[in-house]
Order: C-alpha cells, then structure tokens, then sequence
C-alpha cells in the first residue's frame, strides 16, 4: 500500500493538480479575510480578533465554496485515469483494485489537509500579528491567547475530517459515472437539495452534510466534546461508508 | 502443443449487443499470433477479456492455467499488453512512467529492463517529458510498458499504429527478439502484411467469433495451389467470403 500511495502522491504532485486548488483556497481565504477584517473595522468600532475571523472564514466558505473546490480536487484525481485511459496500466497490474483506489483517496487526502493546513496555520499567524492577541473575546467572554489556538486547531480538525467526508464522496460519485462534469453536478445537485428539500429530523441529524457547520465548535463558550467526537466518528462512517463502496464499483469496473 | 491461452466459449454481450459470440481459441506457448478482422469484428474486445480488462459475459479464459476472472492479479505479472492507444501520463517524464509501471508490478530496474528501453529507441529521450513526444515516440513507450516488466504472454493490438517505417523494422526485429526469448506473443492488426510476416499462425475474427485458425506456412501453401499473389489477403476475403454465405445460407434454412 505504501508504495502506492508514493506513486499516487508523486503523480498528483508532477501533474500539478492541486496548484488551482492552493490559488482558490488562497484567493477565498484572503478574500474573506480581508473583508471581513476592513468590516468589522469599519461598522463594528471594535478591534477583530483572530477567533473571530477564523469563524467568519470558515462561516462564509464551509457550506458551498471550500466543498464544491474539494470535491473537483478529488474528483479529478480520479477522473484523470479515464480520461487519459491510464485506468488499463492500473488494472494491468498485479495490485487490488481497491488498494488503488484507496491508495488514491488517501493521497489525495495528503495533499488536501497538507495544503489545507498550511493556509488556516498562515492565516492564523497573520492574524496574531496584526490582531490584538490580548484580548481575545467571544462575545462578551474573554479566553486566552493559548485557548483561542487551541480551539483553532480543534475546529480546524473537525472541518478537515469533514471535507475528507466529502472528498470521499465526490470520488465515490466520479467511479461511478466516470465523468468529471457529471460528477460534479451530482455533488452540487447534493449541496443544493440538503439546503433547499425540508428533511426529517432524525435524518438531518445523521447526514453527513451536516458537518457544514463545524465552524460552531469555535465560538462554543463551553466546548462540548461529547458532540465533537460525534462528529467526527459519524464523519468517518461516512468516509468508510464512501470509500467502501468506491473500493467495490471501482473493482467492478470494465473498460 | 503446451498453451498458454484457452479461450472457451467466451460470450460478451453489451447493451443487448453480441460483441463476441462463442469465441474459442488456444494459444500455444512461445508462438507469435496474429488476429486479423475488419473494424467492429471483436478483436480488441477479446484482448481486452484475455488480459483481465473486461470481463466475460459466459465462458472462461485461462492464462497460464489460471482463470482470468477469479485470479487476475495472479495473470497480471504474466501478461503485459497495450490495448488500443499507449496509456501515458503526459506530465510525466518516460523514465518516472517506466518507474511507475515497474512498481506497480513490484519490480525494479533491471538489465532486462534497461535492454528493453535501449531496444525500442528511448534512452535518448528518457528525461523528456512524455507530452512532447512524437506519437510514434509514444507508441514505442506504450509497448516499453507492456513489456518493460518481462511478462511471459505479450499481447500488442495495432502496435504499428503511428509509426513510420523505420519505427514498423524495428518494432518487427523487436516482436521477433522477444519471442525468441521465449515470450508468446499476440497481435492484431489491419496491415495483413506485417501479421504475415510476423505471425507464426493467424486466427481470422468475423461478427464477434473467429471463423479460422491456420497457420501462416498453411496458407502460404493454400495460395501457391490456388495460384493467388497476396497469400493472406486472398485467404482473408476467401474466408470471411465463404464464412459469410455459410450464415447467410443457416439463416435462410432456420
């Protein structure tokens, strides 16, 4: 598995994949950063701080723009073995199909929460230098430097374990159809009716769209780990849900 | 005759389409065998099946003794192929595909594998990225991968596509030196010369089944008796001209 999970990183690293990803991730993030910082600024007569705009970040971009850029990511990792007619070198060879294309998923996850990570961990040192990190506040209830980090880098998890849910569904989605357009309008066709068909409770409930508001885990004046960890163990039956089936369409598949 | 290949019965059937209908066939070990029909007959559909790419809808292939459809990954070290066009990553350079296809069958760069890269003409461009190869450059990397793993089964569909004739001499010494090494190789092709040339027997494909398989020797003896100029052209159109008026008659009479 190691050495094919080299090959899949070394393939999406040479083939430049994840460049439009790292400009839109950054494009989004500065965006959202900036203006909302010149907002407060300019309305709000107070000082922002860097929960605050960490929040607004992940408030402003969690629910459709960082999903819909993943989802392309690793759809089009996958998508590229059609395309180019690759797919035979893979199924030509000695190894499993469903190490492939896990072997593919866990890559292109490296490459995600590698990429992901350095721009929340940038943005978070940007923001402690211009902000004033001695008075950190949420709403009225004042934390410390160290805790406003700590919360941070928790969300900062929880939101990654989300999107991997994600990617593992948009992969899912593309060995299915095996189109990259078709894959990503099904993805955001999903996105679409979460928001727009009223649901039942219980289903909502456990859903995995639901993680679009993980970013609440920041702003809790007490932090429920209860609720975090089911988060995060109902995001990973997803991604194990997701990727179990990827593993048994990919392994089906005939050219 | 030890074989290699059994293809039994093998149906495939697509959207309601027979592709191939009641193929059977053997190949024996060593030999280099050539498959000849016109576009749509099936050929590139039967070599996909006997190299693990598709699956049949009824009947069973072995490779080596091995069925296709329930130990692939055994068959796969055995077998190397290119199927219809080279499979390349054009980001990558010729060296780190090479590499990749070595890997992926848990191999290394060997003597073997420096021979084959020297063989087919690639050395001197191995550190160039594989987009701006020529297609003919391309088309000898597609059938560098295939063999590049020193599979004991070769199975090359139209390799002398986009090459020129100084590419179609080398590749032909090349099919020649690997078979001599033992390797049994399967071909198809459109150019009847080169499969004449090549092959030491030809299974003649027609509407999903092959109708014949001779010998090249065989039909080289057939055409001096029957006085004909292109020995395989002339047995081809005979065949596929005799098998075709035999169904036609079938149909008539069922």
């Amino acid at each position: 598995m190691i050495d094919i999970l080299k090959i899949e990183i070394a393939k999406i690293v040479r083939s430049k994949s994840f460049l439009w990803m790292i400009i839109l991730l950054g494009a989004s993030v500065s965006l959202t950063l900036l203006g909302e910082y010149y907002f407060i600024v300019a309305n709000k007569n107070e000082q922002p701080n860097v929960v605050h705009l960490i929040y607004s970040l992940y408030a402003v971009n969690a629910t459709t723009f960082f999903p819909l850029i993943i989802a392309y990511f690793f759809i089009s990792v996958l998508n590229d073995e059609f395309k180019l007619k690759t797919i035979k070198i893979l199924f030509g060879s000695i190894r499993d199909r469903e190490t492939i294309y896990m072997a593919k998923f866990i890559a292109s996850a490296v490459v995600f929460v590698s990429i992901f990570s350095i721009m929340i961990l940038a943005s978070t040192v940007l923001l402690s230098i211009v902000t004033d990190i001695n008075r950190i506040n949420i709403e009225y209830y004042a934390i410390t430097y160290q805790e406003a980090l700590w919360r941070i880098i928790i969300t900062t998890i929880i939101g990654e374990v989300y999107f991997l849910c994600i990617g593992s569904y948009s992969m899912l989605i593309d060995a299915i159809f095996e189109n990259q357009g078709v894959a990503v309008i099904v993805f955001f066709m999903t996105v679409l009716l979460w928001s727009v068909i009223p649901l039942p409770q219980w289903f909502t409930n456990y859903f995995f769209l639901k993680g679009q508001t993980f970013f609440a885990f920041l702003d809790m004046f007490e932090f429920d780990w209860l609720e975090f960890m089911k988060y995060v163990a109902l995001f990973i039956v997803y991604i194990a849900a997701f990727s179990g089936i990827g593993c048994f369409i990919f392994s089906k598949k005939q050219i | 005759m030890d074989k290699c290949i059994a293809v039994s019965n093998v149906v495939k059937k697509i959207k309601g389409k027979y592709i191939l209908n009641n193929v059977n066939f053997s190949v024996n070990r060593g030999e280099i065998i050539g498959i000849i029909g016109q576009n749509g007959a099936g050929k590139s559909t039967l070599l996909k099946i006997i190299c693990g790419l598709s699956r049949p809808t009824a009947g069973e292939v072995l490779v080596e003794g091995l069925s296709i459809t329930q130990e692939p990954n055994k068959i796969m070290d055995k077998v190397g192929f290119l199927i219809e066009e080279p499979a390349l990553y054009p980001y990558l350079t010729a060296k780190n595909q090479l590499d990749m296809c070595l890997a992926l069958h848990r191999k290394r760069e060997t003597a073997y594998s420096d021979k084959i890269i020297q063989r087919l003409g690639i050395h001197e461009f191995l550190a160039e990225k594989i987009k701006r190869y020529s297609s003919g450059m391309k088309q000898k990397l597609g059938i560098a991968c295939a063999v590049i793993h020193n599979p004991s089964i070769v199975i090359l569909d139209e390799p002398i596509n986009s090459l020129d004739v100084t590419g179609i001499k080398a590749l032909r010494e090349f099919i020649k030196d690997i078979n001599e090494e033992g390797k049994t190789v399967i071909i198809s092709s459109h150019i009847l010369t080169e499969i004449e040339y090549l092959c030491d027997r030809i299974a003649l494909m027609d509407k999903g089944t092959i109708i014949e398989t001779a010998s090249v020797e065989q039909i080289n003896r057939d055409s001096i008796s029957n006085g004909d100029q292109n020995a395989l052209e002339e047995y081809y159109f005979r065949k596929v001209g005799i098998y075709n008026d035999d169904r036609h008659s079938e149909n008539r009479d069922s």
